[in-house]
This record gives C-alpha cells, structure tokens and sequence, in this order.
C-alpha cells in the first residue's frame, strides 16, 4: 500500500474518532461546535508528556484523556443548564478559547535529553513517536486503525447496557427521562465527560500520526466537519460515522476532478440531508429495519 | 472488556520500552520553501532550500520529502507526499506541487527524524507568506 493510501487511512480513522466522540454528544441530545478544542488539549498533552518530558506513549494517551475529561467536566458542569443554541454556542466559545489559548503558549521543558515544547502560534514539532518506535507509516496507521476499533466497541457494549439505553433516553426526550426518574444532569455531565475524553484520545492519536500540531489545526473547521460527518452518518449507530468521512476524505478526497468543486459538493450533501433525512442516512428507524431484516434472513 | 484494554495498555508499554528517549542525532535545520504557479489550475512548482538553522549555510540533505496539508482543516485535504531529490548543488529544485484548493497550506518538510513547518498562501496568481 503506498504512502499516500496509509496516510488517507489513519487520516478517516482519527476523523472517525472524533465524528464518535460527537455521536455520544448527540446520543444525550446535544451538538458541539467546540470538540476540535478537546482535540487539541488531547495533542498539546500527549505531545507534552511524550515529547517534552520523554514518558512512554502510553503515559502521553493517559494523559490526554485525563486532561481531555477533566475539561469536559468542567465544560458539561458550567453549560449542562444550557439548551439547543446557547448551548451551542457555549461549546464554540470553548473551542475557539482554547485555540487561542495554545496560540500563546511557549513553553521549554528544560531537564537532559532531547526535549520539544510549544511554541504559540508557530506550533509544536518534534513529535517523534513514529520515528523512534519503529512504526512507520503503516504501522502508525495500523495502531491508528486498531485504537478505532476498541473505541468502536466500546461505544457498541455501551449502547448495549442500560446506561446506554438511559443515555438514548434523556437524548430523546429530557423531560419524560426525567419524569420517569432518570438523573438527566449527572447523565448528561457524565456523557460530555466521556465525549471529551474521546476526543482528547483521538487528538493525541492525531499528534502522534502527523508528528506536527498547531493551533490553527483546532479551528472550528474542524468541529463542524466532525459535526457533519456525524450528521450524515446518522444516529442510528455509531458505524455511521463511517459513511460521513468516507464521502469527504475518501470519495471527495480522491476525485482530483472534483478537487474545485469538493466543498460546495460537500456542503451541498449536508443541505440535502439536513432537508430530506434529519436524523441522517442510518437514522434510528432505518437502523431497526436493517437488523430486522437481518433477523429474518437468519431464520430462513 | 476492561480487562482487555488495560491488557493490551501494559503490553504497548513493555514492548515500545524507550519510545520517547530518542535521540536529536541531526543537525538543527531550516527550510526555504519558495513557489510558483504554473500553466495549469491548482500546480505550483516549487523550490526547497535546506539551510543550517543557526549558522544559515546551505546543507545538502538525501531523502527528503515534503507534506502539504491544510492547517484549517487537517487531514480533510492532505495532498501525497513529495520525495525531494537534490541536484548537483545540493539544492532540491522545481518540486511539482498538485493542490486540491487555494488558501492557506502548511508545508511539512521531513528529513529522517527532523521537520520542519513553513506556511504558504497559495492564490491563482502568487504564493505568499501568510
């Protein structure tokens, strides 16, 4: 597989990672400008701890995810009174905060070996996880992939439980979660928790996959691709995701005829589904159709 | 499943053992980066300087390549990556650059372990830096 193919691989596979980090937002019954924020402390962090101060990556991914949580707790806690627009908006004023926040952060770790820290608007670089590993291309990728694939599954069994299906009701319908007895802000809070967690994960992935991070990479392009794909996919099941990001980054991406017209085409599939299918293409219904369906053939 | 997962954490940790105690065995590098359009929509030809980041002599670098991506949207538009071949000066010129949009892209040039990110705006008629 060429370089190219690996690269476009591990590129869908960290943006699948965040689109499901915003599938549980949506799941509790919220939308999220401001994902791309968690995203980027998730690289800042891991970047840190790995490149910085030279802990294993596994310590780096820890501590992503730890600093990921920590602020969407802090988020969920301050804005969970918030509904639909302001709430919205509350996410986008995050994301936008913490990019410009790591915009003015320099920082040297000083100490022996060879270190790497932020440098504002310039970037980090020297992120050297793929180099001193031993991966390469592919095996980064693969590692990429396979972390895709335990969020995955994860977020299934999830679904499986009866949290899950507490989750799925307070995102349809608050108030009679509510009514029936559910904890509508401690599952809300604690879903925003995980959802920021998820995308911290995906962002120390992304700082390890491309070896260069900036704050302009965590603009709110980000979020509302993200956003998008998941929009697309549908809420039905968290492998939609994956029809999102395959139509921008694979179909799109590899038409170099259409390279022009990418995002007015882009743009164009959202207004259409926005206005034909709501819920997106693997919406709850259809889902249930389709496991049906696939009930009955394994009778026969 | 948690069980699993914290599993396969220890075993990442025992076996990438000194991933993060590299080496910086290379010398500290710059990079100039200078484009032009070409005849056709969305080419550039471009030319990479490689220069010593503190003394600002020219190296003569092997294996090198460059990245281009769009720092507002990573990995949504990334174009293939670039092998640079050096000429008899030790430059590496008239680099073919395919774009899929105008705007703003981050130039990630690599040579072994090091990197380097420069910025270009990319119009019709110009490239500039931003």
């Amino acid at each position: 597989m060429n370089d190219y193919i690996l690269t476009l691989v591990g590129n869908a596979a960290l943006l699948s990672m965040l689109a499901v980090s915003i599938y549980l937002m949506v799941l509790v019954g919220e939308l999220s400008f401001g994902h791309q924020g968690f995203f980027g402390i998730g690289a800042y962090s891991a970047a840190l701890v790995t490149s910085g101060y030279d802990f294993n990556p596994v310590f780096g991914i820890g501590a992503a995810i730890v600093a990921g949580a920590i602020s969407g707790a802090a988020l969920a806690i301050l804005t969970v009174p918030l509904r639909g627009l302001m709430f919205l908006l509350s996410t986008l004023a995050f994301g936008e905060m913490v990019r410009t926040g790591l915009g003015l952060w320099y920082f040297d770790p000083d100490g022996p070996g060879p270190k790497s820290g932020p440098a504002g608007v310039e970037g980090y670089s020297g992120l050297r996880f793929i180099f001193d590993s031993g991966l390469g291309l592919a095996g980064a990728t693969a590692f990429v992939v396979l972390a895709l694939a335990l969020v995955m599954i994860g977020v299934m069994l999830m679904e499986r439980t009866q949290w899950g299906a507490r989750v799925r009701a307070v995102g349809q319908n608050h108030l009679l979660a509510e009514a029936i007895g559910l904890r509508v802000t401690f599952i809300k809070i604690a879903v925003i928790t995980l959802s920021a967690a998820l995308a911290a994960f995906s962002g120390a992935m992304f700082a390890f996959f491309t070896t260069f991070i900036e704050p302009a990479n965590f603009s709110v392009m980000l979020g509302i691709h993200a956003l998008a794909y998941e929009l697309i996919g549908g809420i039905g099941h968290v492998m939609a995701v994956f029809i999102g990001v395959g139509l921008d980054v694979i179909v799109l991406q590899a038409v170099h005829g259409l390279a022009e017209y990418r995002m007015i085409i882009f743009g164009g599939c959202i207004a259409l589904l926005l206005r034909y299918r709501p819920d997106g293409l693997l919406d709850v219904p259809t889902v249930l159709a389709i496991k049906k369906r696939l009930r009955g053939k394994k009778r026969c | 499943m948690l069980r699993l997962v914290l599993v396969i954490l220890m075993l990442a940790s025992f076996s990438s053992g000194n991933v993060g105690r590299g080496a910086a065995n290379s010398e500290p590098i710059d990079v100039a980066v200078t484009c032009m359009p070409s005849s056709q929509k969305l080419v550039y030809r471009c030319d990479v300087r490689v220069t010593h980041a503190k003394t600002g002599f020219p190296l003569c670098i092997n294996g090198g390549s460059i990245e281009l991506d769009m720092p507002s949207m990573p990995m949504a538009h990334q174009s293939p990556k670039i092998d640079l071949h050096t000429d008899a000066n030790g430059e590496m010129k008239d680099v073919e650059v395919r774009l899929q949009m105008l705007g703003e892209w981050r130039v990630l040039f690599r040579a072994g372990a090091s990197t380097v990110a420069k910025r270009l705006d990319f119009q019709a008629g110009a490239v500039t830096t931003p």
